[in-house]
């Protein structure tokens, strides 16, 4: 205990004040978490989106053999694509990678209706290095073939961003909500704390303490108690999300392939524990003046 | 923070001064006053006199109904909060009910008024101790008033009262829970004060000290103030 707490009775809010901060920060740092691990999935998704790009070729029933001249078609796409600055590497799927993807729709086709003409795809990989210009690659392939089609993704990207956007919006105003509740019951503790301490106080004015040296006092000590709640409360968060993330770290496939989230995480949720000590001084203090200058 | 002698210039005046608690009829009533630096007062009167009344009037823990009161030239009508806190500083006070802080050690207590100007742990753990043996309470520095004699908790309000070396100090039955030995004895420290410009005003019922020491009474009676 330092000797500029001495004055007020430590005992006041002792349990209290650490386990509401404790139990502020814990939810306000899972949120947090949440709103990050958002962040990196997006950037995940939108990194492995962008390095790809879809060619859809479709046949050409006009055509008299519509399966010869999708395969002519799909060369001379595979052609183009190669020299194409941008591109790293393209690949067409074959006719039986076609009917396997189509299975779920079509039922097994057997090898008597392989004659059937099905649409066509190649998957193109983006390097990392070269820019590729889309505008111009689509341009080009309308007018080699308006039946050929190139799929970015952009628009269900940016649809899947808007959604994570206004989520992460939605968690940042519950983040500002529990901090307020903080505010607010640090405010009643302290308030509390100086009635309890109303005696102390007016000995204290008594031998010729100013407002302003009884406030940082009293201040320091809910701060105190409020950092040590949130320390307690960063712990658990920190604990709870490393044991998310050891069984997330499971998911493998579907939408969530990738769960390892940064361990940067807990270097960015410490900034709320600090947050909440900072905001307890601040309401500490202006209930302290407040209620002192009710007092006097 | 020595108090300087500044004999003969007025540092308490109290100017047709009346107080009342809430509706009730006055407790003191036309109080004039002037006591000038370094003088040193009796305060008598029966229990309910208004005694207390009139200390806390001085050492601005009330205001008055009625009048002005003057506090170093300062009318305290026009006093800020901040310059109100600054006057406490040169008064010394002793509560009748002692008024310690129960969570303190006895050294805390005594160095609450030092801490609050800023005095150094440094000084605080040379000056105070000093003090603690001359009250007589080496053996309980640590111990927290709970655990002490009316005695003792009265010598430890006295101790406080007296370690920032005040202007004035107001002491209200400061030997009321002492034995006659002690009551001497704290006696010759107000005295000691006194002599180093300190301005003393005591509220007693010992007729004993008044015969002893022979310095001027303030009498209060049915809230009137008689000078002796």
């Amino acid at each position: 205990m330092l000797k500029t707490d001495i004055a007020f009775k430590s005992d006041i809010n002792k349990g209290f004040l650490p386990f509401i901060t404790a139990f502020m920060v814990f939810l306000a740092s899972i949120t947090f978490a949440t709103a990050m691990i958002g962040n990196d999935l997006t950037t995940d998704w939108n990194k492995r989106m962008s390095s790809n790009i879809t060619i859809q070729v479709l046949p050409d029933m006009k055509h008299k053999n519509p399966n010869k001249e999708i395969e002519e078609r799909i060369k001379n796409i595979t052609l183009i694509l190669k020299q194409t600055p941008g591109i790293k590497s393209s690949y067409a799927m074959n006719i039986k990678e076609t009917t396997d993807l189509l299975k779920p729709w079509l039922g097994e086709i057997g090898k008597d209706k392989l004659d059937i003409p099905l649409p066509r795809i190649i998957t193109v990989e983006i390097s990392d290095i070269i820019p590729l210009n889309i505008r111009a690659l689509t341009e080009e392939i309308k007018n080699y073939s308006n039946l050929i089609t190139l799929e970015t993704y952009e628009s269900w990207m940016n649809e899947f961003s808007k959604t994570i956007s206004a989520l992460q919006t939605l968690l940042g105003l519950i983040i500002i909500l529990i901090l307020s509740t903080t505010a607010i019951t640090i405010a009643y503790a302290t308030k509390s704390g100086l009635i309890a301490n109303q005696n102390v106080i007016e000995i204290m004015h008594m031998v010729g303490a100013q407002n302003n040296y009884i406030s940082k006092h009293f201040s320091n000590q809910m701060m105190k108690l409020s950092i040590s709640g949130g320390i307690s409360g960063y712990i658990t968060a920190c604990l709870t999300i490393a044991v998310i993330k050891k069984f997330a770290g499971n998911i493998d496939g579907g939408i969530i392939s990738n769960f390892n989230f940064s361990s940067n995480i807990y270097w960015y949720i410490l900034f709320i524990p600090v947050i909440a000590g900072i905001i307890s001084k601040i309401t500490a203090v202006l209930t302290v003046n407040k209620t002192l200058n009710q007092m006097v | 923070m020595n108090p300087t002698k500044e004999n003969n210039k007025t540092i308490i005046s109290l100017q047709n001064v009346g107080l009342r608690y809430g509706t009730n009829a006055e407790v003191l009533k036309d109080i004039n006053l002037e006591i000038a630096s370094g003088e040193f007062y009796f305060l008598t009167g029966a229990s309910g006199a208004g005694k207390t009344s009139l200390l806390n009037l001085i050492h601005l823990a009330n205001r008055p109904s009625r009048g002005k009161i003057k506090i170093f030239g300062k009318d305290i009508d026009y006093i800020k909060q901040k310059d109100m806190a600054n006057i406490r500083r040169k008064i010394g006070i002793v509560f009748q009910d002692y008024r310690l802080l129960d969570h303190l050690s006895v050294l805390d207590n005594i160095a609450l008024p030092l801490r609050i100007i800023g005095k150094t742990e440094k000084y605080i753990h040379t000056h105070v101790p000093e003090l603690i043996e001359w009250v007589g309470l080496k053996k309980f520095i640590n111990e927290k008033p709970p655990f002490l004699s009316g005695g003792q908790q009265q010598r430890v309000a006295i101790a406080r009262a007296v370690i920032n070396n005040p202007n004035i100090l107001i002491a209200d039955e400061p030997t009321g829970n002492v034995d006659e030995e002690m009551a001497k004895k704290l006696l010759f420290l107000f005295l000691e004060l006194n002599k180093m410009g300190t301005t003393i005003i005591i509220a007693t019922h010992s007729k004993n000290l008044i015969k002893q020491f022979k310095f001027p009474v303030l009498h209060l009676e049915n809230g009137y103030l008689t000078k002796e």
